[in-house]
């Protein structure tokens, strides 16, 4: 007994160690349990309120780019509602009512922005009392940009698309093929689309948007264009490479999606899985 | 002795704090994030209790990861240098030391230039490593680890040589 206690006391450095570093690699380890959930909202609380009066005097500074970006996407808008105003007219329908339309949109401020870690989480300045819940899709001014992934009452999480085992489903809009979207964790502007057949021919140019096969993402979303692919000798899937349009190092403003019909769209997926069995 | 935890404690917040609001927000490069909260493993005190560090290494990590929001990389890594830090400074000074603290020794420059890289490099290797995890990802893990280590070393033998306590 004696000699177990003297061992134990000889190598407690080596022990403590062995004890902490089991509880490291549960914490790495991918399986979200609820105790890693909760440190990490945890964590994401202390750091958005840390990190926000930087970020406020940060956009501050920027207030005249952001101002610019903003008149633009404006003007981008304005055009789009007009034609579908006059779209619209004919039918005798208020386009902005909200009981008709699918898709309500929040806009939310970034307050830590991440691209260069292998798994990037992006923090925003709403949470769940102003109606933001987990699984809603982020959007940028020119593209998507990430999935809620956890909401506390004034802040919430988000992963964004440059996110390693973290696939997009997404189609070419010329032929309709689909692929699914990944990142290789190099360049926060580059992304790779695998999964799409030879059978569809495919140029340098070609735009990349949303497949909308996911209840994540509205479908028709723009995400990039294509670069670099390279056709396979053997095995009959194309490696695209597919450069974004938006720049997911500057973020300052996105906009969150509330899918309402994506309830439905769970449901019926869960019957289909269902009666497949 | 009570000054002494004192000034640990405040030193752990402090580069908690450079760490997530400063070095965290400037990705160099764009996509670098040196570690400069590595300054407390390698300025903690040579007598202080070696079980302590491993911990608070152990503290650091997970601090760090919380607040950046990443799986666990900082936690590992941070951990296995302090446990690895004493073995280190043996291989590197030999038994007998002649000072209480990295920033009170005075002799010895290319050994401490050697026991900060090394302990640096170790770090980034690690954490690197558990961050991809897959050897798809080789070229990316061996950018970051040299270019993340470099500007470390940097960042940090030029603090501890700004903080060398002056005879």
């Amino acid at each position: 007994m004696q000699w177990f206690l003297t061992t134990l006391i000889q190598y407690k450095n080596f022990l403590f160690f062995i004890f902490l570093f089991g509880i490291g690699i549960v914490f790495s380890s991918t399986g979200s349990n609820f105790h890693r959930t909760k440190l990490q909202k945890f964590g994401h609380v202390i750091s958005g309120e840390l990190l926000k009066p930087i970020h406020n005097s940060k956009s501050y500074l920027n207030l005249n780019q952001t101002n610019e970006r903003l008149l633009k996407e404006n003007n981008h808008l304005r055009q789009e509602l007009l034609n579908y105003k006059k779209l619209e007219a004919s039918k005798n329908i208020d386009p902005l009512d909200s009981s008709l339309s699918d898709y309500l949109v929040h806009s939310a401020e970034v307050v830590r922005n991440s691209y260069a870690n292998a798994r990037n989480v992006l923090i925003l300045d709403k949470g769940s009392n102003d109606g933001i819940k987990k699984d809603m899709s982020v959007i940028g001014p020119n593209g998507i940009i990430g999935i809620i992934k956890q909401t506390s009452p004034n802040f919430s999480s988000v992963i964004s698309i440059l996110y390693q085992d973290f696939k997009i489903n997404a189609k070419l809009i010329h032929t309709g093929a689909f692929g699914s979207l990944y990142w290789e964790g190099r360049d926060p502007r580059k992304m790779m689309l695998s999964d799409v057949s030879v059978i569809n021919k495919i140029t340098k140019g070609d735009t990349i948007v949303t497949g909308g096969m996911s209840a994540y993402f509205p479908e028709g979303i723009p995400i990039g264009k294509i670069t670099e692919f390279e056709t396979p000798t053997s095995g009959g899937y194309y490696v695209i490479e597919v450069e974004l349009f938006n720049n997911l190092t500057n973020l300052e403003y996105v906009y969150v999606i509330d899918n309402k019909s994506r309830s439905e769209f769970l449901d019926l997926q869960k019957q289909d899985n269902n009666a497949s069995r | 002795m009570l000054q002494d935890n004192i000034k640990i404690l405040l030193s752990f917040i402090v580069l908690v704090l450079i760490q997530t609001l400063i070095f965290n927000q400037i990705a160099l490069f764009g996509f670098s994030y040196p570690t400069v909260y590595l300054f407390f493993v390698i300025s903690y005190r040579f007598d202080k209790s070696q079980f302590i560090l491993i911990f608070l290494g152990f503290l650091l990590g997970l601090t760090i990861d919380l607040l950046q929001g990443s799986s666990g990389s900082n936690t590992i890594a941070t951990l296995l240098i302090s446990f690895l830090r004493p073995f280190m400074i043996k291989f590197f000074f030999g038994n007998n030391l002649d000072s209480i603290s990295l920033l009170s020794m005075n002799s010895k420059t290319n050994n401490q230039i050697i026991f900060i890289a090394s302990i640096i490099l170790v770090h980034q290797v690690i954490m690197q490593c558990v961050a991809y995890l897959d050897f798809h990802h080789f070229m990316v893990i061996f950018r970051n680890t040299i270019v993340n280590s470099t500007l470390t070393f940097i960042i940090l033998f030029s603090s501890v040589t700004l903080f060398k306590n002056k005879n």
